[in-house]
């Protein structure tokens, strides 16, 4: 090639001015070409993260679900144990709760915040009684954030737990009992007689000379499917 | 080359690299306006979750869609079965992006579903949430109570407890009607014409409700038929001064459908431990009320024939505080709740 010939005929210029431009429309042919792929493969990601989102909240849910109905059943055994109230349910379930959600949760890619409850915040449980006298309890969690590092999130927890137990019931007709115990030396046949009265119910009762149990005799939930 | 020449060459050059700073500036700016716009959307769908959930116990909340998310047009998707807003930002070129957030409550629909610059409008049931493009006003549920208090129905209670031929018809032939008819039914008037037929005007029809007293695991006195073919009694039918209809939704009333469910998500064993399999049953067929006379008292139940097994249910729960025994469950074959 005869170098003095291309300076002559400003050929060098040109073929610089030249490779630049290629340079510059392939890399934003490539950039583009990337930008399209990069954005199919984001909506196919985004997807996915969502949908692993959902699966936590459902799986933390669930995991929450097992443990009201554990920590309410539990504080009904402790507080009954004891002859306590329906309020004593109530402050040993959010006790039992508050320790499990306080161990927190561990996923990968996944930040999960669940507040605890009555820890200010807007987070609410409520105890209500049905006509049977078992328990339906609420869980509310407005505060709780379940958020994957590519940005779905699922916000807010709410579980309803129906417990078969029929505390009120129970209590009550433990009270009643006590109450008879004042007026009466033979305890087996108040036994026998609470027992007779009260087996369409469901309920059996067992008169120790210091110890009164009442039991549902109906409070076992399905076993086997 | 001469210095006129140079001097076009270098031109050139300038204006190739100032192209190419102003694409690098255009990309630079574009890459900052879709990070923007892209968390823009991210935030519409978290608000839309947050505020969706934030209006479970009953309270109508609203939320004001932007016309725009950053420049651009974008729609509102609710995927109702995975309870989840989705804003899709509408690229010029095709390149649709959604932007994803999920309520921690089931969603339903009862309107339409707003576009962008109009409004949204959330309200609970204490169950799940709707939303709709306008004001939710009421729900369906509302007349049900909040969910929370159960209303004491005193007048029934007393007479089912006491009485329980009678409300044992009424029950009887208001769920028979109920799960007939599109709609809700109402018990109106009822009138004994004898010891053995019950005339009951549901929703202004006569029904009649044929007794038999039988003898057995209890002496009971047992319905078994109904027709609607029952013309109104001479003189007109007794008004109840209670309401089976609100009785029910006050949850003092199990229904025929409770009932089965009660003694089937229990699992039972036999006197020698073994587990008992119980067929499914329905209504019609296989479930009639009867007044039932224990060695306690008279109660109102509903009778469960499953293919081997028998059950009584009582039609309602026994309050809590009642000093009375009452009557909840009892198999005739001594099968006993695991």
């Amino acid at each position: 090639m005869n170098f003095d010939k291309l300076d002559e005929k400003g050929a060098a210029p040109t073929l610089v001015v030249f490779l630049l431009f290629v340079l510059i429309s392939t890399s934003l042919v490539i950039n583009h070409l990337r930008t399209t792929e990069q954005s199919a493969v984001s909506s196919i990601q985004m997807a996915n993260a969502s949908d692993t989102t959902r699966a936590t909240l459902n799986s933390i849910n669930s995991e929450l679900e097992e443990a009201l109905r554990k920590s309410a059943t539990a504080a009904m055994y402790d507080v009954g144990m004891g002859g306590g109230t329906i309020g004593e349910v109530e402050e040993k379930t959010k006790e039992y709760m508050n320790n499990r959600i306080e161990k927190g949760w561990d996923y990968s890619n996944l930040d999960t915040n669940i507040p605890q409850i009555g820890n200010g915040g807007n987070s609410s449980i409520k105890f209500i009684e049905k006509p049977d006298g078992s328990l339906l309890i609420r869980l509310r969690l407005e505060d709780s954030e379940i958020k994957h590092i590519l940005g779905p999130t699922a916000y807010g927890t709410y579980i309803q737990v129906d417990l078969f137990p029929r505390f009120r019931r129970i209590e009550s007709i433990a009270k009643q009992i006590d109450d008879d115990l004042e007026d009466t030396e033979n305890l087996e046949k108040l036994e026998k007689s609470y027992n007779e009265n009260y087996k369409y119910e469901g309920i059996k009762v067992e008169i120790e000379p210091d110890n009164l149990i009442v039991r549902d005799m109906y409070a076992g939930r399905r076993v086997i499917v | 080359m001469d210095i006129k020449g140079k001097i076009v060459w270098r031109l050139l050059f300038g204006i190739v690299m100032a192209a190419l700073l102003i694409g690098i500036l255009i990309t630079y700016t574009y890459t900052q306006r879709q990070f923007a716009e892209e968390e823009e959307a991210q935030n519409l769908a978290d608000d839309l979750s947050k505020t969706a959930f934030s209006a479970i116990d009953r309270q109508e909340r609203s939320l004001d869609l932007p016309i725009k998310v950053g420049d651009s047009q974008y729609r509102l998707e609710v995927a109702k079965d995975q309870n989840e807003f989705q804003i899709e930002i509408l690229d010029s070129e095709g390149e649709n992006k959604k932007f994803r957030s999920t309520a921690g409550v089931d969603l339903e629909n009862i309107g339409g579903v707003p576009d962008p610059g109009e409004k949204i409008y959330f309200r609970g049931d204490g169950e799940k949430v709707f939303y709709s493009e306008n004001s939710i006003e009421s729900l369906p549920s509302d007349d049900d109570g909040d969910g929370i208090e159960y209303d004491y129905p005193e007048n029934f209670y007393e007479k089912n407890k006491n009485n329980p031929e009678e409300t044992t018809g009424l029950i009887y032939a208001y769920f028979y009607v109920r799960d007939r008819v599109e709609g809700d039914a109402n018990i109106e008037g009822y009138k004994w014409t004898n010891p053995n037929k019950l005339l009951v005007n549901v929703s202004g029809e006569t029904y009649t409700v044929e007794w038999k007293n039988k003898e057995g695991e209890f002496s009971r006195k047992e319905i078994t038929n109904i027709s609607e073919n029952g013309s109104p009694p001479e003189g007109g039918f007794e008004e109840p001064n209670y309401s089976i209809k609100e009785a029910y939704e006050s949850g003092y009333i199990y229904s025929p459908t409770e009932a089965k469910s009660n003694i089937m998500r229990r699992t039972w064993e036999d006197s020698e431990g073994n587990i008992v399999e119980l067929s499914n049953i329905n209504f019609e067929d296989d479930i009639t009320a009867a007044r039932i006379t224990t060695d306690v008292s008279n109660f109102s139940s509903w009778r469960l024939e499953f293919e081997d097994h028998t059950f009584y249910h009582g039609t309602m729960p026994w309050r809590h505080n009642d000093s009375d025994p009452g009557f909840l469950l009892y198999s005739i074959d001594d099968l006993e709740v695991v």
